[in-house]
């Protein structure tokens, strides 16, 4: 039975805990496991709750290089976060071990939604260059939008780092990190990656809105009334949710080349 | 004529001033270029002195992308730092929307990390060798890479200026573990003075090619340990002569 590694934030994790009901059961079954189940594949879920791309990333590419006879891992699947997220690893984690050590702040103390922008858009094209020099079949996406939520709700320049829910995504950046995903297109084999470049206005879309809910509609409240986020108040995909994204995915899959 | 690509820190920079002697006139040839001159290679330095290793690979990366044609690429090296730097962008563009892709300009460093801990900082470091190898040989490109300088030992005996106490929290041999399970990660034929580290029988290249007791013969003055115009000359002769594992 070969492995699927999958790999996100809270989206993904394994072991998520609603914030906004502490005492909810939030144990249904996660997408990776219910995927793993439909291909017949031993699932390694390296989500973690609050992680950023570099997580994601670093988590794949640790379990890769720790499992020595490649041809056991049968597909790889990155579900992309914010772009804003800092990550660092603390301690001795190890890499059986929950979480491995690692922590994150929500939006980085330094640089610009620019420079995470264009971060992130490398580390896509490294787990592209990392899956194919091993021969290993990926895919990836953004399972919540990479800066709109970002410019949303972190970007006001008077309440930095706090959710304004001043709704201006259309800040002086907007343009031009559109102009920046737009020559990724060119470099990223966008085949690969479902919902490419995972903008909108872009053609493209996140999962958090398309699968679950509506990109137009701006507050989680809006969103819960399609039935597949948790509540008014937490909008992580619920087990309705977890099934849709699972089943979205499996349906997307070619089987043939697994 | 193929093109010579090398990413570093201020051993490597070819505007490299001595904060030590500002008034020093450092615009001796550096080690990429003479190299590039010997190789008979266009040279494309992205080199900047400070600079950690997220900025030597992504700067890497963002030039290999940014060229057509891979195969007038003859070599890549790199020249990787100390581990605890960390390096971060402000995407930058100029009025007409052009964006500024000038390293030294929109990339910024903390010389020490304040997030995560020494034993993150080394896996990062080596997360990156790893990721620098795969891009290389997924474009066919011959690389070869070396620690320019300590990676981490200053660091782990607290010898570094501003270093908060208690920001190690780990012994050496935790350090040589993690070190060591990248022996079977990469090809380490690649890797000149590979495992990097002195307590494993490796050894960052400045001190392979400038030596022990012939030290201030190549580097500025006691003060600045950067090469001198004779430390570049033997650093550029040295990687010359080991062109075979290319």
């Amino acid at each position: 039975m070969k492995y699927l590694i999958c790999s996100g934030d809270s989206f993904t994790d394994g072991n998520y805990r609603s914030q906004q009901h502490p005492e909810m059961d939030t144990s249904w079954p996660k997408w990776p496991e219910l995927l793993g189940e439909k291909l017949n594949m031993k699932v390694i879920n390296a989500g973690g709750s609050g992680q950023g791309n570099e997580y994601i990333y670093s988590t794949i590419q640790d379990v890769i290089e720790s499992i020595e006879d490649k041809s056991q891992i049968g597909l790889i699947i990155a579900g992309w976060s914010e772009c804003a997220r800092n990550d660092f690893q603390t301690g001795r984690g190890k890499l059986s071990e929950e979480r491995y050590g690692w922590s994150s702040e929500a939006i980085d103390r330094t640089g610009n939604i620019l420079g995470w922008v264009k971060r992130s858009l490398r580390i896509f094209k490294n787990l592209e260059y990392m899956c194919q020099y091993y021969h290993i079949p990926y895919i990836q996406f953004q399972m919540i939008p990479l800066f709109v939520d970002y410019l949303k709700y972190h970007s006001s320049s008077k309440f930095p780092g706090t959710r304004t829910f001043q709704l201006d995504p259309y800040t002086e950046y907007y343009d031009l990190i559109l102009k920046k995903i737009i020559e990724y297109e060119k470099i990223v084999d966008i085949s690969k990656f479902i919902g490419w470049p995972g903008v909108e206005e872009l053609g493209g879309f996140a999962f958090k809105y398309e699968l679950l809910g509506d990109a137009s509609l701006s507050c989680i409240e809006d969103q819960y009334k399609f039935g597949f986020t948790i509540s008014k108040q937490d909008g992580h995909p619920n087990a309705a949710g977890q099934v849709k994204i699972a089943e979205y995915l499996y349906d997307r899959l070619d089987i043939n080349v697994l | 004529m193929k093109y010579l690509i090398v990413g570093g820190d201020s051993f490597s920079d070819k505007n490299f001033r001595s904060t030590d002697h500002p008034d020093l006139d450092t615009s001796w040839p550096k080690w990429p270029e003479m190299l590039a001159e010997k190789l008979g290679m266009k040279c494309i330095n992205l080199a900047v002195g400070g600079k950690g290793n997220e900025f030597i690979y992504s700067t890497i990366q963002d030039q290999i992308l940014s060229m057509h044609n891979k195969d007038e690429i003859g070599l890549v090296v790199a020249a990787w730092s100390q581990a605890q730097r960390r390096d971060w962008q402000l995407g930058q563009y100029d009025t007409n929307d052009n964006e500024i892709s000038i390293p030294t300009r929109n990339w910024r460093e903390d010389k020490i990390d304040v997030r995560g801990d020494l034993l993150y900082f080394i896996r990062r470091s080596l997360r990156y060798y790893s990721a620098f190898e795969i891009l290389c040989k997924r474009y066919d490109i011959p690389y070869m890479h070396f620690q320019m300088i300590d990676m981490y030992t200053e660091y782990l005996h607290g010898r570094f200026k501003g270093q908060s106490a208690g920001s190690v929290n780990c012994s050496e041999s935790e350090i040589l573990k993690i070190i060591m399970k990248y022996d079977a990660t990469l090809d380490t034929s690649k890797f000149i003075g590979w495992p990097c580290t002195e307590a494993l029988g490796g050894s960052p290249l400045n001190r392979i090619v400038f030596g022990e007791h012939n030290m201030n013969q190549f580097v500025i003055s006691e003060e600045d340990s950067h090469p001198n115009a004779d430390g570049q000359v033997v650093i550029a002769d040295y990687i010359y002569n080991n062109m075979h594992i290319v």
